[in-house]
């Protein structure tokens, strides 16, 4: 499978109702492949995914274990685990220890992400609590990917966004409703 | 994670400097690889490659300290409380033999290890149980043989004790010493401890076992060199056996699964026809 773009979003406390707006926006036919990192209770399995299902139009499932990655699908990494992406396009994990207290850990998928897929990956990062993610902004940019942050001030704890912001050349710093446009027409031609 | 460029080639280049020190890597995965290649980068502050890999030539030291490096994992207490409520019901099964066999590969430092034996007792199983329990990196297994672990480890424990059920307290089973945790003695006494080769599993003289705990370990290695150990680890598991793999790998994954009936696809629990 020849993936030509990727969307990898990574958020924490307040970056729920951003992803579920997020999501209920993407038209049905949007083939890019969403890998979301968003953190949460270790203990948690379930309800998740399934929140996040009610609102969209494309499903949205937690990848098994070198899983292929494929059109039209949003992944969620599970709970406790590192999500990573490899060469052969599948999926990955570590119990590798925890990144900025966070597994899964926003760094860990974005870096991965950015070394697999270089230039076509497209990295969000909205509201949270931590600076889990600044790393993973970083690789992208520095594989000539696209960075999008939401902006700091529209984020309900912004630590995460103002972090990536100070730290790593951000282009685009948006409020929430002005992603999935900016996501779009930055897909438009693999839709 | 350093910046450093890292090709293929590289890879394959640091693949067969272990191999040179009898570390066979074949078959693991090239993004765990590449993870751990710029860890110990960062971590001995080399800012080429190259230094690396001609400095991992000649010092016996470091390709140990990378080995270590990259064969630790973290354990956990009591990790995925569903597992162990759905344990409750198949270890019944087994509460008629007189004995039952354990084999453990990677305990790392041994906390799921003593989540299993803790568990055995509380289930009255304890005393008939013998359990072989291996691991690669020498200072995991001396760390899961001495039983000592950071209180920390243990204070958020409480919940996964009510949701399974556990009805003695956590001092049934640990010693509390100033910021630290002790394993209590009986339970460490039970275990068979070994160190194995990382692509060669320890069998010691049981000749089939009852459970086979290999969780969260097929996800660092590609089909094939997973499948492969899931062959090895089959022979020696008696038919009727159990299979306990991780909560996100999947038996169907590899070719072996035909020799396997689910007991719980949510908790990865396997049957050996």
């Amino acid at each position: 499978m020849n993936i030509e773009q990727i969307i990898v979003i990574g958020g924490s406390a307040g970056s729920f109702p951003v992803v579920n707006v997020f999501l209920s926006q993407i038209p049905r036919d949007f083939s890019v492949p969403i890998i979301l990192c968003l953190h949460r209770l270790k203990n948690v399995r379930h309800g998740f995914a399934e929140a996040l299902n009610l609102k969209t139009n494309i499903r949205v499932i937690e990848p098994r274990d070198k899983e292929q990655i494929k059109p039209n699908t949003v992944y969620l990494a599970p709970a406790n685990y590192h999500l990573l992406v490899d060469y052969d396009h599948t999926f990955a994990y570590s119990i590798a220890e925890a990144v900025r207290y966070s597994r899964p850990s926003i760094d860990v998928l974005f870096t991965s992400a950015a070394w697999v897929f270089q230039d076509k990956v497209i990295g969000i990062l909205l509201s949270g609590a931590n600076t889990d993610g600044t790393d993973g902004m970083s690789a992208i940019y520095q594989k000539g990917g696209i960075t999008i942050v939401q902006e700091p001030s529209t984020c309900t704890v912004e630590t995460m966004t103002g972090s990536a912001v100070q730290n790593i050349p951000v282009q685009y710093i948006l409020p929430p409703e002005k992603i999935i446009p900016t996501v779009i027409s930055l897909t438009q031609k693999h839709f | 994670m350093t910046s450093i460029q890292i090709s293929h080639t590289e890879i394959q280049t640091f693949l067969n400097i272990l191999s040179y020190h009898q570390i066979n890597l074949q078959g693991f995965r090239t993004i765990h690889l590449l993870t751990f290649i710029h860890k110990i980068l960062n971590y001995y502050k080399f800012n080429h490659t190259k230094d690396f890999f001609n400095t991992l030539q000649t010092n016996y030291d470091l390709v140990q300290n990378c080995k270590e490096l990259l064969c630790y994992q973290q354990s956990e207490f009591f990790r995925d409380t569903s597992l162990w409520i759905q344990l409750k019901t198949q270890f019944r099964k087994l509460q008629q033999q007189n004995e039952i066999n354990i084999l453990f590969p990677r305990i790392s430092t041994g906390e799921e290890l003593y989540s299993l034996l803790i568990f055995l007792e509380e289930m009255n199983m304890l005393e008939k149980t013998n359990i072989v329990a291996t691991e690669v990196c020498q200072n995991s297994l001396e760390q899961a043989k001495k039983g000592t672990y950071n209180l920390k480890t243990i204070q958020n424990l409480n919940k996964n004790w009510e949701e399974i059920n556990i009805s003695k307290p956590l001092t049934e089973y640990f010693e509390v010493a100033a910021n630290l945790v002790n394993i209590k003695s009986y339970l460490k006494q039970k275990v068979n401890f070994h160190l194995q080769n990382i692509q060669n599993f320890y069998f010691a003289d049981y000749s089939q076992y009852d459970i086979i705990w290999y969780r969260n370990q097929l996800i660092y290695w590609d089909v094939e060199a997973g499948n492969k150990h899931l062959t090895e680890l089959t022979q020696k598991l008696k038919k009727g056996g159990m299979l306990i793999l991780g909560y996100i790998e999947d038996l169907y994954t590899y070719p072996i699964y035909q020799n396997f009936e689910i007991i719980s696809i949510e908790d990865k629990i396997y049957k050996r026809k």
